[in-house]
């Protein structure tokens, strides 16, 4: 991203966005409460803090942290069920933080949620076919032949005979139940699909499945997926590009065989090490240097670069000044005052 | 000499509503002293029922309905409640994926932790509390003094874990069955986990039995693996052999279906069609018989046992597959 004339921060942020999808500054806090009857607010929780990314059409970003970094709100903030404190989420030209009422919800339907267990969240009382048929209803669209159709052409797609129209979602197994969640999501014909942990509740066996199914869909309907997860070997298979996340900070963003092979980041680098692979030789020549400590509290994140209390290459500056992101490569950048590579330029 | 544990045709059962599920059905392994096994297998495969069997702590409905498990000799099967006391905790400890559902919330650390040396060893309550920092300490819990007075929600996922293990440690049991004791961790605590139950297991000459169903733990830490499919053994080998040519095609499928962080993901994965066979009615022919590639008409007909060249690795196959050809040609199709 080289522009001939930097723009000036007030300039980028009032530019409109010509990527198709772009994050600009976002920025979520939540409310911290205390008491259980007399809930009173003790703190904030920055769990998105300032975070900038696009991602192309087509395109598969992966998002990866361990757990509380911001990876799901991030994904909420994306298909509009959270609205963001401040910043902006660019899509296809417009700034879809700021639309209302019926704009948005017609904006929302390219946008689509795809739940890590659909069984926890879809109604356990609705059949399946209707459960894919909702949004239809929901939208007013096709009358009910053709919704019936949709549902089981739906349905087709993702590997279920036509007989679960009838079933409930406990009648199904993890990995059914997945592509039922999937079928939901493609009712609508979104151009992107946010999936949230897509396949962390299922068995190994079912895993490549589902993620094989995944790869499937995106070619045939030309999707734009966001994967969400905190196991680094799932997000790096599906994914393109991969960003990864701590404490409410993407610290590092690269083409996901560049993350593996030169990661610029001391967390990077630690998650990659603390990944076992099924492989002996490998695991057992591995000289390990486990990430020290506990996640920080993310109410009071650590000054200067949040990783820093937990970093083996931590100094001073690191808990004085908040490291810039820089780049190491075409599409390559990294958050780090004493990275594992030079960086190139200033990002 | 005889292994330290040796579990022999077990059958473990669960008595439901309709019918019963056949959890463990003829299970054989051993584990030496010191040793470290891996159990591995998917969800409902009969891992946390065969762990749980050793221990006698079975759910509602559960009953050992054959076999025998010996531990250093002793015959624990039909052991009365009062004499698998005195074994549980002091000959044999467990440590499970949720430490909050064997933590008690209402007793601080301290509390627990000398009470359960209490019941093993004669020593008053002071004796008994310095022991529980002493077991705190050993496990890497900062601050272990102090600690003795946090309740259990006080602590990250990651400290609780580490309370367990010491509880499951203060009166240095021989065999500790470690089932999934990393599996709600986030990765990088899951490594400081891991190493710290390694460390401690060298340290106490402690045999473990580590349960997960992830190949890549087992990988790093198993001396030898068993691999479970539908309540029984498919395949047991060296670690280092299992993965290098193993035999057994549920063993091939499953390690070819995983992604790999080394390697190029531009490569699709191996996904195994289909779902494991209901326990309650499972087939008399081998059970991942619908779901291979490999399976002849015999596999329909007939239950294949476990066999192999070296009584160390051995394989429940009539078809086994070959070294090296454990990567099927194409991704099957859904
Ligand atoms: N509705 C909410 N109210 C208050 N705090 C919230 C809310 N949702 C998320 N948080 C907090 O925001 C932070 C980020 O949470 P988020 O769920 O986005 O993390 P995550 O990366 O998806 O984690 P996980 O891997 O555990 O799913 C956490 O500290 C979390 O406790
Ligand atoms: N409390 C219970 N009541 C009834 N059936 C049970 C109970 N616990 C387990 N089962 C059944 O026993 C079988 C074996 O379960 P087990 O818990 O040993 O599997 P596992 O290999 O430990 O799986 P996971 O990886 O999910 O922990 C499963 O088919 C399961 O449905
Ligand atoms: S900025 Fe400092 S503390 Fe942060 S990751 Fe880099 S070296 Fe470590
Ligand atoms: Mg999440
Ligand atoms: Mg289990």
């Amino acid at each position: 991203m080289t522009t001939a004339t930097p723009l000036s921060a007030a300039e980028e942020a009032s530019q409109p966005s010509t990527a198709f999808l772009e994050l600009r500054h976002l920025v979520k806090e939540f409310p911290v409460t205390a008491g259980a009857v007399m809930q009173r607010k003790i703190g904030t929780v920055k769990a998105v803090s300032d975070v900038s990314l696009s991602v192309a059409k087509g395109e598969t970003f992966g998002l990866v942290g361990e757990s509380g970094c911001g990876k799901t709100t991030i994904g909420r903030l994306i298909v509009g069920l959270e609205k963001p404190t401040s910043g902006q989420i660019w899509f296809e030209g417009s700034d879809i933080a700021r639309l209302r009422g019926r704009e948005f919800r017609r904006r929302r339907r390219d946008l689509q949620l795809m739940f890590q267990d659909p069984y926890a969240s879809l109604d356990p009382r609705m059949h399946v076919g209707n459960i894919i048929r909702e949004p239809l209803t929901v939208q007013k669209i096709g009358n009910r032949q053709e919704q019936d159709s949709r549902v089981r052409q739906l349905l087709q797609e993702v590997g279920l005979s036509p007989k679960a129209i009838d079933l409930y979602p406990h009648e199904f197994s993890g990995g059914q139940r997945q592509r039922i969640g999937l079928a939901r999501a493609l009712t609508l014909n979104p151009k992107l699909i946010v999936a949230d942990e897509p396949v962390s509740a299922l068995d190994v066996s079912i895993r490549s499945q589902i993620m094989n199914l995944m790869n499937g869909l995106q070619e045939t309907h030309g999707l734009t997926y966001i994967v969400i997860s905190h196991d680094l070997s799932v997000v790096k298979y599906l994914s393109d590009r991969v960003g990864v996340m701590y404490l409410g900070k993407l610290v590092e963003v690269a083409p996901s065989q560049d993350i593996y092979d030169h990661p610029a980041h001391p967390y990077t680098q630690g998650l990659i090490n603390a990944i076992p692979e099924p492989d002996p030789k490998r695991e057992r020549s591995k000289n390990l240097q486990p990430i020290m400590g506990e996640l920080p509290s993310a109410m009071h994140p650590p000054s200067g670069c949040r990783f820093r209390t937990r970093c083996p290459r931590a100094q001073e500056i690191c808990a004085e000044e908040e490291p810039p992101l820089r780049a190491f490569g075409p599409r390559h950048i990294a958050a780090c005052h004493f990275p594992l590579q030079t960086p190139i330029a200033t990002a | 000499m005889a292994a330290l544990l040796e579990i022999d045709g077990l059958k473990t059962y669960i008595k439901q509503r309709h019918g019963q599920v056949q959890a463990v059905d003829g299970v054989s392994l051993f584990i030496e002293e010191g040793e470290t096994l891996g159990v591995v297998g998917e969800s409902g495969c009969g891992k946390t029922m065969t762990g749980m069997s050793v221990m006698q702590l079975l759910p509602p409905g559960g009953y050992i309905a054959g076999g025998s498990i010996k531990l250093d000799g002793k015959e624990l099967v039909g052991l009365s409640d009062n004499e698998m006391r005195k074994v549980r905790g002091n000959e044999v400890a467990v440590i499970f994926q949720d430490p909050m559902t064997s933590l008690n919330p209402t007793m601080n650390i301290g509390a627990q932790i000398s009470e359960g040396v209490r019941i093993h060893r004669q020593v008053s309550r002071k004796e008994a509390l310095d022991r529980a920092a002493e077991v705190l300490n050993l496990v890497g819990m900062p601050n272990p003094r102090e600690r003795l007075k946090d309740f259990p929600h006080q602590l990250s996922g990651g400290l609780r874990q580490r309370v367990m293990i010491a509880m499951a440690l203060s009166c240095e049991p021989k065999l500790l069955i470690a089932d999934e004791p990393t599996t709600a961790l986030d990765v990088t605590i899951q490594l400081q986990i891991l190493e710290l139950l390694y460390s401690l297991k060298q340290r106490l000459r402690m045999a473990v039995m580590l349960i997960t169903h992830d190949m890549g733990v087992i990988a790093g830490r198993a001396d030898r693996v068993n691999v479970m499919y539908a309540g029984k053994i498919v395949e047991q080998a060296p670690t280092e052999e299992l993965f290098e040519s193993m035999r057994h095609p549920y063993t091939a499928a499953l390690l070819a279906s995983i992604p790999r962080l080394s390697q190029n993901s531009s490569a699709a994965l191996y996904s195994i069609p289909g779902l494991p066979p209901d326990l309650s009615h499972p087939p008399a022919w081998c059970r991942f018989q619908p779901r291979c590639q490999f399976a002849t008409a015999r596999c329909r007909e007939e239950e294949p046992l476990l066999t192999g060249a070296t009584p160390e690795h051995q394989y429940a196959c009539f078809n086994p597959v070959g070294k090296g050809s454990l990567r099927p040609t194409a991704p099957l199709t859904h």
